[in-house]
């Protein structure tokens, strides 16, 4: 009994030690997985905030800022981390290609991490497609395009805290966030963008002329920053030439806002403002500040402009035109012939902008207008129009007052309009098929219903002395037609304004033309709307006093000169600047 | 705010060591344990193994509840982590208000979301409890902080500083907890702060 005894208490001591080292050891693991757990739980948090950033800042300045900004958060962000080397940054383009986007994937160790930041990312991606964690493929339905996405993968080795004992000397956690650009519901104003997608001087004042961005009252009563945006890379500049270039002594682009710029102060419309307090941002490579070759250039005792260029690091295209005018957010597949009328539209002018809410139902309307219209053999659009020459047998050199109402009308011939004549059409769609010339007045009032006048092909012209009246109208001009509206300070006008209501509500002009639109400054000049001339070449001159306007610009291209001063001021219903937002995708 | 840090990977502001937070009264309780261990060896080998076994289980106690409250201490930091990196994604797209653009309001609907996301960790009545919103915009740093259940308090400053330039948003949360091994305990306190880029137009 008594070896038996023994036997036994050595069996129990030796079980209890064992029980001992188990319970130890599983306590041990325990401990560790939940620090492990709460690392992943910290890291999640980080990789968030840097993809959020890293793909905004990606879209506002380019691969290599979105990188530096992305590493920033993840410092600031992670407990026992200082700081990220940010050196290798510069391994990221600059512009993001969208028609070839070259995915760039690199890591950045700083102390028990690793941190990958990939941009652009590409469908195929790992991060992308699950393969990362061995799951199916995420289907990439509204994910945006790889420019529009940025990732950030972090990757944290955790020493054991006591189950080294064990043998397990350290854990390993890997988090990432891909984040996506939407465009956000924010709408700031955009006055003035040019689209020219590699050219130099697209936004070019000479001769002491001025572009001045003016700011917008916001309907909650507050003053927002005028807002200029150039959208080419710059790439056919060379030498001192700029994408923005300022020449000629008194010369200036400048977009003023808000006070508190510490620029020079005035009041507008009752708000406390300051020039050069808006923002003019400039897609061209190369930091553009203050003006700087490709972005910038001044000579001859111009102005750099005000303020300093900033860098736009996407394109900004001619998309939020298309989307509302035409429905159109997806350029992968035209939606219809575009015949004469419009350029080849391609992915890339595709921004990602929410599918148009009616796709389902609604027809692209500038498209549909084109359509219905037919290039000029088509003669006239249906049985309800007359032909100005053939039909009604009116003269096309007008020495005569001639009123028309209630009825659409081709005008098949040069028309021109001498000094003192009118020509007045009211509740009736016209069609320009030739030359017009306006020496008199010409005015025309379309129906509220359809409120369009079409201009087939031919150039329009105003006298200096002439008097132009589109009444809420929108005008459309197809390829090969142009625009010469001389002003004086003598008298004429120019009133030009867009139909309030309807399919093409705010849109003063749509011009496929590649011609030149020139303008000039008119003793009386109202105009209201969005000018957009995507391939056409706008001037603006001087001649006359300039007044205030309510109108929003997009144009290829863009000069003034001859003391012209052009102020731009987007009115309610101008298209806004896209606003970016950030969202988590994977 | 970055000093030591703890087992858990929490820090413990103002340089405390943990020790500095343990009672006097579960010392005592290790003294009766002994005690019960002495009167047991009077009766021969068999009293040795009770000492023996008393001192083991309560080494086994300590050892559990130490494993207990330390699992506590990661739940409540993975909470108040957790409702960091929401109140912060929530303030980083929360539009300002049309008229007052950045205001108390503002912050005061981005401390509730954390608080709310913390599942009870930043109530009112938690020990050490710490909110801090701030914002940086157009108009500077606007910040909104409440500790220990009390009054939110408006002022002007980050709640910790960052280094970024950019308009942003910080949330930093916090509670104090405690680590308990049976016969000593300390307190610590758990932060988590996060930064996140302002998304929205002011």
């Amino acid at each position: 009994m008594r070896e038996s005894f023994r036997s036994d208490r050595g069996a129990s001591i030796f079980m209890l030690a064992i029980s001992l080292f188990l319970l130890i050891g599983a306590s041990a693991i325990a401990v560790d997985i939940a620090a492990i757990w709460l690392d992943r739980s910290t890291d999640q948090k980080v990789t968030d905030a840097a993809a959020a950033v890293g793909v905004l800042v990606a879209v506002e300045t380019g691969g290599q800022d979105a990188c530096e900004s992305a590493l920033n958060y993840v410092a600031v962000n992670t407990p026992d981390l200082n700081t990220v080397d940010t050196t290798d940054c510069v391994q990221f383009d600059k512009i993001c290609n969208p028609d070839n986007p070259l995915e760039t994937e690199w890591d950045f160790p700083a102390g028990r991490y690793e941190i990958t930041v990939v941009h652009p990312v590409t469908d195929t991606h790992d991060l992308m497609t699950s393969g990362i964690v061995g799951g199916t493929a995420q289907p990439l339905v509204d994910d945006g395009k790889p420019c529009q996405r940025l990732a950030v993968k972090m990757t944290s080795t955790r020493n054991s805290l006591f189950a080294q004992v064990l043998g397990f000397s350290s854990g390993r956690t890997s988090v990432h966030t891909v984040a996506k650009r939407i465009v956000g519901d924010d709408k700031p104003p955009l006055n003035l963008i040019v689209l020219d997608r590699t050219g130099c001087n697209t936004i070019s004042v000479n001769g002491g002329g001025q572009i001045v961005a003016d700011p917008v009252v916001h309907p909650d009563g507050y003053l927002v920053g005028g807002l200029i945006i150039a959208d080419s890379d710059g790439s056919e500049c060379s030498g001192t030439n700029g994408v923005i270039n300022v020449s000629g002594l008194g010369s200036v682009i400048r977009a003023d806002g808000p006070a508190g710029c510490g620029g020079n102060p005035f009041t507008f419309k009752g708000f406390p403002a300051e020039e050069g307090c808006g923002t003019i941002r400039v897609l061209a490579p190369n930091d553009p500040g203050p003006c700087t070759p490709p972005a910038c250039s001044n000579s001859g005792g111009g102005n750099a402009p005000n303020p300093t260029p900033s860098p736009l690091g996407s394109r900004y295209t001619r998309a939020p035109a298309d989307h509302r005018y035409n429905c159109y957010s997806n350029y992968t597949t035209p939606p219809l012939d575009t015949l004469w009328a419009a350029e080849e539209l391609t992915t890339a002018n595709q921004q990602n902008i929410d599918e148009c809410e009616e796709t389902a139902t609604r027809d692209p309307y500038i498209y549909d207008l084109i359509e219905f219209v037919g290039p000029r053999t088509d003669g006239k659009p249906d049985s309800t129009y007359e032909y100005w020459k053939a039909e009604r047998n009116e003269k096309c050199n007008v020495d005569s007052n001639i009123t028309i109402n209630n009825q659409n009308l081709v005008i098949d011939c040069n028309l021109q309009i001498t000094s003192g004549k009118s020509v007045t059409i009211n509740n009736g769609n016209v069609v320009f098929d030739q030359d017009v010339t306006v020496q008199g007045a010409l005015k025309v009032n379309p129906p509220a219903d359809k409120p369009w006048t079409f201009f087939r092909g031919g150039k329009l012209t105003k006298a200096g002395t002439g008097t132009l009246e589109f009444n809420n109208a929108m005008v459309y001009m197809a390829q090969g037609s142009s625009l010469k509206l001389s002003g004086s300070g003598s008298g004429g006008a120019l009133i030009w304004t867009a139909p309030t209501a309807g399919d093409f509500a705010d849109l003063a002009l749509w011009s496929d033309s590649v011609e030149t639109h020139a303008w000039s400054g008119q003793s009386a000049l109202t105009l209201r709307g969005i000018f957009f001339m995507p391939r056409g070449i706008a001037a603006y001159s001087g001649g006359g006093s300039q007044e205030q306007t309510d109108a929003q610009w997009l144009a290829w291209n863009l000069t003034v000169g001859g003391g012209g001063v052009l102020h731009i001021a987007p009115g309610d219903g101008a298209l806004p600047a896209l606003s970016d937002r950030a969202e988590l995708i994977r | 705010m970055r000093t030591t840090r703890d087992s858990l990977g929490t820090e413990t502001p103002s340089g405390q060591l943990p020790v500095e937070g343990s009672r006097g009264h579960r010392s005592t309780r290790f003294t009766a344990w002994i005690s019960l261990g002495q009167g047991s060896s009077s009766r021969g080998d068999s009293g040795a193994a009770v000492v023996e076994m008393a001192f083991i289980f309560s080494l086994l106690v300590m050892l559990l509840v130490g494993v207990v409250t330390s699992a506590i201490a990661f739940g409540q930091k993975n909470q108040i982590e957790n409702a960091a990196r929401e109140a912060s994604r929530y303030a980083a797209t929360l539009a300002p208000d049309p008229v007052t653009g950045i205001d108390n309001a503002w912050l005061e609907a981005v401390r509730n979301v954390a608080q709310e996301a913390a599942h009870g960790n930043l109530d009112s009545g938690v020990e050490g409890q710490h909110i801090c919103v701030a914002h940086f915009g157009s108009s500077g740093w606007q910040r909104l902080v409440q500790d220990d259940g009390g009054a939110a308090v408006p002022g002007t400053a980050p709640c910790y500083p960052d280094g970024l330039s950019d308009p942003r948003v910080q949330v930093e949360t916090g509670r104090d907890t405690e680590i308990n091994a049976a016969f000593f305990s300390f307190d610590i306190s758990l932060v988590a702060p996060a930064t996140a880029r302002y998304e929205r137009v002011e």
